[in-house]
C-alpha cells in the first residue's frame, strides 16, 4: 500500500509539472445506509453528490465558481460467502444535467483483521450505458486500511484513520484509461451503527493522454446501519 | 462442554489507559518480567466483565498479560503459530472441528499460561522453568456450516481437548466494503 501511495505521489508531482494538466476541486458528500435483509444478506444504499467549486489548469489562475455536477444513487445487495468474504451485485443511477447513466455493479470484498489494523480488499466490475455513447466497462481494485487512533480496534466514540488506494481500468469503445484514487480520511464512530468520515478523495486519470486530469474532492462519508 | 451453536458470545472493547490508571500490583508484576520493550496498557470491556491488559513484545513475540480490575494476574497469552502446537493436540482439535463444521481455518493461536504469579514470572523469564504453570491454547477459528459463517474462539488443553468456546461478534465492515 505504501509503495502504491508513493507511486501516486510521484504521478501527482509529475502531472502537476506536466503541461496542460487540468484539475477540479469540489466537495463529495456521500450517505451510506446498510441494512440486513436475511441471514447472510445485506443491502447497501448509497447516495453521493459532486459539487464543483473550482476548475482550471495548474499554474494558471482560476476563479471559484460553484457548479453542481451529478448525483449517484446506488443499491448493492451483498451476501456473505465466508466469515470475511462478501459477494455483491447492484445497480447505480447517475443523474447529471441532461443525461442519465445506468450502471450494473458486481463486487467481491474481503476484510482482514490484524492486531490493530483492518484491511479491506474490493475487486469490482461495472458496466455503464448512456444513450449516444458506447458502453463503459470498468475493472477496479481497492485496498483500504483502517487504523484505530486508540486501542486495538475501532470502538464506539473512537476515531480512526483510513487510507484507501484504488485502480480503475476503464474500457470504452476502442479507448482505455486508467484512473488512480488515493483517499485518506479520518473517521469517528458514534455507535457501531453510525460513523462519519472526512478527508480528501484524490483522483488522477487520462494518464495516457496529453492533458491529464486531477480531481480533488473533499470527501464526507456518513455510514448508517438500520 | 459449551461448543457449537449453543456457544456463548464475545464482544470486547479496548481502551488505551495510562500506567497511572493501572493497579500497582499489575505494574509490579510486569516490572518483574523485565520487559525491554514499551508496555501498552488497555482496559478491556466485554459483555459481562472488564479487565486490565498489558501488551508488549518479549524476544520478538507478542504478549498479552491480563489482570482483574484489582490487579490480580489472570493469564499470560503469547502469540505463536499453529505448527508450534503439539501434533497430538492439533489432530484432536481438528477432528473436533471436522465434526462441528463443514469448513474451518485456524487464523490465530495464542499460548495461554495461568498459575501463581511467582511461577508465571519465573516461566516467562526462564522458559525452561514452567513447573506449576497450566498451559492451554487459545484459537481463533473461521468456521462454516451449510449456510452459517462464524468466527469462533476455542480454548483447548495441551492434549487438544476443547475446554470452552465462544462466538466472536465481529464489528461491521461496511466502510471497507462499499
Amino acid at each position: 500500500m505504501i509503495r502504491s501511495v508513493f507511486v501516486v505521489i510521484f504521478l501527482f508531482c509529475q502531472t502537476v509539472l506536466h503541461a496542460q494538466h487540468t484539475y477540479q476541486f469540489g466537495i463529495l458528500p456521500a450517505f451510506n445506509v446498510n441494512t440486513k435483509l436475511a441471514e447472510n444478506w445485506k443491502i447497501n444504499f448509497k447516495a453521493e453528490s459532486r459539487q464543483l467549486l473550482r476548475e482550471g489548469q495548474f499554474r494558471e489562475d482560476a476563479d471559484y465558481q460553484y457548479r453542481y455536477v451529478l448525483t449517484d444513487l446506488a443499491l448493492v445487495a451483498a451476501t456473505r460467502v465466508s466469515v470475511n468474504h462478501t459477494l455483491g451485485m447492484g445497480y447505480q443511477l447517475r443523474l447529471r444535467e441532461g443525461a442519465s447513466i445506468h450502471r450494473l455493479i458486481q463486487q467481491f470484498a474481503i476484510t482482514q483483521r490484524f492486531s490493530a489494523l483492518r484491511l479491506g480488499h474490493r475487486l469490482a466490475s461495472d458496466q455503464s450505458v448512456q444513450s449516444g455513447a458506447p458502453a463503459l466497462v470498468r475493472l477496479r481494485y481497492r485496498l483500504a486500511a483502517e487504523l484505530p487512533l486508540s486501542g486495538q480496534a475501532v470502538d464506539s466514540r473512537e476515531a480512526y484513520i483510513k487510507l484507501s488506494n484504488e485502480y480503475l481500468n476503464q474500457f470504452q469503445g476502442d479507448d482505455y484509461d486508467l484512473e488512480i484514487r488515493v483517499v485518506p480520511v479520518i473517521g469517528y464512530v458514534f455507535t457501531d451503527a453510525n460513523k462519519l468520515e472526512f478527508g480528501l478523495d484524490y483522483r488522477v486519470d487520462r494518464l495516457f493522454e496529453d492533458a491529464r486530469r486531477s480531481r480533488f474532492w473533499v470527501a464526507v462519508n456518513w455510514y448508517v446501519i438500520l | 462442554m459449551p461448543v457449537g451453536s449453543s456457544a456463548q458470545q464475545k464482544y470486547e472493547k479496548e481502551f488505551r489507559i495510562d500506567p497511572q490508571e493501572v493497579p500497582s500490583s499489575a505494574l509490579q508484576f510486569v516490572d518483574q518480567l523485565e520487559v525491554n520493550r514499551k508496555v501498552r496498557w488497555y482496559r478491556e470491556v466485554g459483555l459481562e466483565r472488564s479487565s486490565v491488559e498489558a501488551k508488549t513484545k518479549i524476544n520478538g513475540q507478542r504478549y498479552s498479560i491480563e489482570f482483574s480490575n484489582d490487579g490480580q494476574i489472570e493469564d499470560i497469552e503469547i502469540e505463536q503459530s499453529w505448527e508450534e502446537i503439539p501434533a497430538e493436540a492439533r489432530a484432536r482439535a481438528i477432528a473436533h472441528f471436522d465434526k462441528l463444521y463443514d469448513r474451518h481455518k485456524v487464523l490465530r493461536v495464542q499460548r495461554q499460561y495461568t498459575g501463581p504469579p511467582a511461577v508465571l514470572i519465573s516461566c516467562i523469564r526462564q522458559p525452561g522453568s514452567c513447573n506449576g504453570v497450566t498451559r492451554h491454547f487459545e484459537l481463533v477459528v473461521k468456521t462454516r456450516t451449510e449456510r452459517d459463517y462464524k468466527m469462533m474462539e476455542f480454548l483447548i488443553s495441551e492434549t487438544g481437548v476443547i475446554l470452552s468456546s465462544v462466538e466472536i461478534i465481529l464489528r461491521n465492515t461496511d466502510n471497507l466494503e462499499f
